[in-house]
């Protein structure tokens, strides 16, 4: 492991205990060690550690991470540093599925909403793809991106007007809005968290190759990439993680969008090094975000997904200001 | 060695045709260049003998075989390819990116070798970038840039190379710069060499074999001297114009004339 790993997981530690402390009630590391090791029944505070402030720290690490190599690959695929993974129809579609499913009926259990928003994610992006790529098709990236724009409004349409005709959907689509990785217990989020931890594990042998993507379609089909075959399989970890992170958190902006920024000005552009550390830069940020909307006006709580846009607004601002320098 | 031939190639972009049944055998060992007017056709047959388009009709043959019949990787470690204008990763190194032309010698198993830190060495030393290995690609001039480039597809260590337009958007010192790199490669390491060029003067001097594109179909091919002629580039071209010898190269030096004066 490399020094800047090293510290980028003992930053993600501290991360995890902060996160484990924080709270209208603070507590102590100790206390946390305790909750941990030599849980007691009857203590409240080991008691809220283990299930409340667990179950967001777990949700935050694998939406975070999830989100973060999500929007890497994005980046590569599509060569555009400003891609990020709600450009394949992906946040549009597991919405437009949510307000369908509250509209159908009242009350709509959690387990429906995540699985709804799964599903609608996937959808959305196998539509985007079938309508942008054809077999050694030349640009097909740059249709992807206009594929996905197009289908994304079109679905917001189609939320919209069913809220306008029915409010029913109004609720799912705040939560949607506002993205929170403490609305759903672990029993109903642990198998998208699973969906997330297999396709982590499986990008590993894929780094190498999209270091040759990243050079260019041509570039890469002459030194033997099977270009198509690459880029599905990086849209399907895409809308994966992507889905599943909607899925399990709601529409939660930016850290898509800059963790890669961060990733590849730490590590380099190397896909080996960069995209690892965007997982667990994506995670230590989100973790950040959650503590901050858990602490900053309480006993309220700051919807994690405004965390997100108002941390990550000045960061992306600050890269585009730098990036703008060097080109123009 | 390897041989490169197109057979009845016919293909295009959406439904407009730009090569028809065109065959085309190139030789090995040489250097070939693809000269014609724009939108003639000879980077579309570029691409097409690099298996980046799939032909509507006719087939690519590598070593006899049609080139869409083998894995692209095995395809990779008998030919290389420069793309028209490559942009590189931001903040990529010389090196890093000369390495990346060792990807079809490796597997998940083997993956950096003794021997893919020789070739890249190679190719390093070949190009004259030995001393700007660490330097962002970035960072280089366009002529270093482009020999950059044509490092990775050396360390892919390939017999044949593809080169599309590889002095395109270069001042006359580094175009000659990439053109004598290229004959160096040829003439010491054997390397079959084909390429599209629109100088036609600079094309007579460096190619072996030149093959004329017109409308699509090949309309000559030969040594510089049997093709290019004032008859021939008014053919190629449509344009007016004196072919004399160059009086140190000898080969066949044109004279644009215009549409005008003649």
């Amino acid at each position: 492991m490399s020094p800047r790993t090293m510290l980028a997981v003992a930053g993600l530690a501290i991360a995890v205990v902060v996160s484990l402390m924080a709270g209208g009630h603070w507590s102590s590391p100790l206390q946390v060690w305790h909750a941990l090791w030599s849980p007691s029944p009857t203590d409240v505070d080991d008691l809220l550690i283990r299930t409340t402030r667990m179950t967001r720290t777990l949700v935050a690490l694998t939406v975070g991470a999830g989100l973060g190599v999500a929007g890497g690959i994005m980046q590569t695929l599509t060569r555009n540093p400003l891609a990020s993974p709600g450009l394949l129809g992906v946040n549009a579609g597991a919405l437009l599925v949510v307000v369908c499913l509250a509209t159908l009926g009242s009350g709509l259990p959690g387990w429906l909403a995540s699985g709804g928003a799964f599903a609608g994610a996937a959808l959305a992006a196998l539509a985007v793809w079938a309508i942008a790529m054809r077999p050694a098709a030349p640009s097909g990236p740059l249709r992807l991106i206009l594929a996905g724009a197009a289908l994304s409004a079109l679905f917001h349409a189609f939320s919209q007007a069913l809220l306008v005709i029915d409010q029913q959907g109004l609720d799912a689509m705040l939560f949607w809005l506002a993205g929170s990785v403490a609305a759903r217990p672990l029993t109903q989020v642990w198998p998208l968290m699973l969906v997330t931890l297999a396709v982590l594990l499986a990008c590993w042998p894929c780094l190498r190759q999209w270091n040759l993507l990243a050079a260019g379609e041509a570039v890469a089909l002459g030194a033997g990439i099977s270009v198509w075959r690459l880029q599905l399989i990086s849209v399907v970890c895409v809308v994966l993680l992507a889905g599943a992170a909607v899925a399990m958190a709601g529409n939660i902006v930016f850290i898509g969008l800059i963790v890669p920024h961060l990733a590849r000005r730490l590590a380099g552009p190397d896909h080996r090094h960069w995209l690892p550390l965007a997982a667990l830069l994506g995670a230590a940020l989100l973790l950040v975000a959650d503590v901050m909307s858990r602490t900053l006006i309480p006993p309220r709580e700051v919807p994690i997904g405004v965390m997100t846009a108002l941390l990550g607004a000045p960061v992306f601002m600050a890269l585009v200001r730098r990036q703008g320098g060097r080109h123009g | 060695m390897a041989t490169l031939s197109a057979n009845r190639l016919t293909l295009g972009y959406q439904r407009q045709a730009i090569l028809r049944e065109l065959s085309l055998e190139l030789p090995e060992g040489r250097i070939s260049v693809l000269v014609g007017s724009n939108g003639c056709g000879k980077s579309t047959l570029l691409k097409a003998l690099a298996r980046l388009l799939t032909p509507w009709q006719g087939q690519v043959a590598l070593e006899g075989e049609d080139i869409r019949q083998r894995p692209t990787k095995a395809v990779a470690r008998t030919l290389s390819l420069l793309p028209q204008h490559p942009v590189a990763p931001e903040g990529i190194s010389v090196r890093q990116l000369v390495g990346l032309g060792r990807h079809p010698h490796q597997s998940w198993l083997a993956q950096w070798s003794e021997g893919d830190e020789r070739a890249v060495e190679q190719a390093l030393l070949r190009t004259g970038l030995d001393d700007l290995s660490e330097q962002r690609v970035e960072t280089l001039s366009g002529g270093q840039r482009q020999r950059a480039w044509i490092a990775m597809a050396v360390a892919q260590d390939t017999p044949l190379m593809l080169l599309d337009e590889p002095t395109s958007f270069l001042d006359l010192t580094h175009q000659m710069e990439v053109l004598e790199l290229l004959v160096s490669l040829n003439r010491d390491a054997g390397k079959t060499i084909v390429m599209v060029l629109h100088d036609l003067n600079l094309a007579c001097r460096y190619a072996d074999h030149i093959v004329a594109i017109r409308e699509g179909r090949v309309h000559a091919q030969g040594r510089p001297q049997a093709v290019i002629t004032r008859e021939r580039v008014k053919e190629i071209f449509q344009l007016e114009c004196r072919v004399i010898e160059d009086p140190f190269f000898h080969t066949p030096l044109c004279i644009p004339f215009g549409k005008g004066a003649a």
